[in-house]
């Protein structure tokens, strides 16, 4: 499958959704203003992916601003990822955060208290 | 002549350091937050403080705007919006003020008196329910926005519902981040 790649602007975040690393990454900042038309691509490839997803597979967030439109997706993003938990293929979630930004901190912890994964919340 | 000069002291005597009022399109939208993203840069606030102000600001926004979008009034009067960020001694406001049409005021109401009768513990609970359960509407739906500003500005939401004619009124909202 093809791999994403998507550069970020002041809006939209920097995605990679590399299939054969099995490594995913969204950074930078996620606030434009109808999110399900930038996430919609996203979740059709993390659809593809978890049918035959590599045996270890990383997911990394590195915001620095989210909107609540952009949140819903997020979760939703998420929930497409617990089906590697049925799976059992492994999955690392890393939710990182700068130094002081306690609700970007309080976010990853909210998601995390919202699906059946394990985030390990990173601070910069 | 327009005294310009007292327009001046006037806003830097109430510190303000954002003044808008117009329309709210999405390229202006995406102007003004470059705008107050440099502002902040620029100012020795904790990193918390500035990116509490930023995310605000945005959800604000971005309420407005999707509010007009939704509605399209037809008198191009209805369309302008204001928008201010002013720094006192030991808070930032974030205020916004839109047309909204007098049916849609209960149930806004409501939302904002809710938001402002929860505790810092019940907010928390209360946004992760609703993020969990909301009908998802691509715009985010205004619930979660308000919820969020409430939780990021850890303060009382003020409003306020002017009425302007039988079928508008004005709405007003002022959002406070402590420094």
């Amino acid at each position: 499958m093809e791999n994403i790649v998507l550069d970020g602007t002041g809006r939209t975040p920097y995605v990679s959704f590399d299939s054969q690393a099995g490594k995913l990454e969204i950074s930078g900042r996620s606030i434009p203003e109808n999110s399900i038309t930038f996430y919609k691509p996203l979740f059709d490839w993390v659809d593809n992916y978890v049918q035959s997803p590599k045996d270890n597979t990383t997911v990394i967030f590195n915001l620095e601003y989210f909107n609540t439109s952009s949140s819903k997706c997020i979760l939703d993003l998420l929930r497409k990822l617990e089906t590697l938990k049925d799976t059992n293929n492994a999955t690392e979630i890393k939710w990182y955060f700068d130094e002081g930004d306690e609700d970007m901190e309080e976010s990853g912890n909210d998601f995390k208290s919202l699906i059946n994964l394990d985030i390990e919340l990173v601070m910069k | 002549m327009l005294d310009v000069y007292q327009y001046f002291k006037k806003m830097r005597d109430e510190s303000i350091i954002l003044y808008f009022k117009g329309e709210i399109t999405n390229n202006l939208l995406t102007s003004i937050l470059q705008l107050i993203d440099d502002k902040l840069e620029r100012k020795s606030e904790a990193i918390k403080t500035k990116r509490k102000v930023f995310s605000i600001l945005l959800e604000c926004l971005q309420n407005v705007y999707n509010y007009y979008q939704e509605k399209e009034f037809d008198n191009e009067r209805y369309h302008s919006a204001i928008l201010m960020i002013k720094k006192t001694d030991n808070a930032y406001h974030i205020v916004t003020g839109n047309y909204m049409a007098n049916t849609e005021v209960a149930v806004l109401q409501n939302k904002l008196d809710k938001v402002n009768s929860l505790s810092p513990v019940e907010l928390k609970a209360f946004y992760k329910e609703v993020l969990n359960e909301e009908e998802f509407t691509g715009s985010g739906g205004a619930g979660l926005g308000i919820i969020d500003m409430a939780r990021k500005s850890g303060q009382k939401i003020d409003y306020s519902f002017d009425a302007v004619s039988d079928h508008h009124c004005f709405y007003s909202l002022q959002v406070k981040v402590l420094a």
